[in-house]
């Protein structure tokens, strides 16, 4: 099952959508893993990479947390909201 | 603690408070939008919200915070998309049997929605 892959605020400006599909594997990803994939389809993104933090399945991700197929990553800018 | 949060494209319109007879201190707040951003002059700011992840993460806070200081209800509605100069952004009720409570829950609501609930300012629309 595919990594469904959002974008929000200035991701979405540099991504160029709102959302992407990348294959996922049976293991799962590690975060790096995770940009390693993202990167290869999306380059662009690798300037917002240090000020972004990514959630998996509507929660922020864990450190040593995986990304499992099926899963759904969103991309999130420095947030500011209220 | 009762927690009630909205997040809502249109106009914030609260309803009407209904303090129970243990309320002692009932707070409300507006985080409303200014007529500057950024010393230039704006007619609005347009905000955008990764609504199922904002609730999760604003009940998630609220849980947190009504541990530690406990109070009786929280109410949140925070809008999103074109907000007008001089119209609310947020809004926020809170009851509590005294009012040390409610006002620290509501000063650290605020601090950790603004580092951690996934909404952004957007644009800052030019007049």
């Amino acid at each position: 099952m595919p990594v469904r892959v959002l974008f929000f605020a200035s991701a979405r400006e540099v991504a160029g959508c709102g959302q992407r599909e990348l294959p996922g594997a049976e293991e799962g990803w590690s975060e790096e893993e995770f940009w390693e994939h993202l990167l290869r389809e999306i380059p662009a993104l690798e300037t917002l990479r240090p000020s972004v933090r990514l959630a998996r399945n509507e929660e922020y991700l864990a450190t040593g947390e995986r990304i499992l197929p099926g899963d759904e990553v969103a991309v999130l800018p420095p947030v500011s909201g209220g | 603690m009762e927690i009630e949060i909205t997040l809502t494209a249109g106009p914030i319109l609260p309803p009407p408070p209904a303090p129970g007879t243990e309320t002692g201190a009932l707070l409300e707040f507006q985080g409303r939008v200014r007529d500057r951003e950024e010393d230039r002059r704006i007619s609005a700011l347009r905000y955008e919200v990764y609504e199922a992840m904002a609730e999760k993460e604003l009940r998630r806070i609220l849980q947190k915070l009504g541990a530690a200081h406990p109070c009786q209800s929280v109410l949140v509605i925070h809008r999103y998309g074109e907000i007008p100069v001089g119209e609310a952004a947020i809004f926020v009720r809170v009851e509590s049997a005294h009012r040390g409570a409610g006002l620290r829950l509501l000063e650290e609501l605020m601090n950790e929605l603004k580092r951690e609930v996934p909404i952004w300012k957007v644009e800052a629309v030019p007049c």
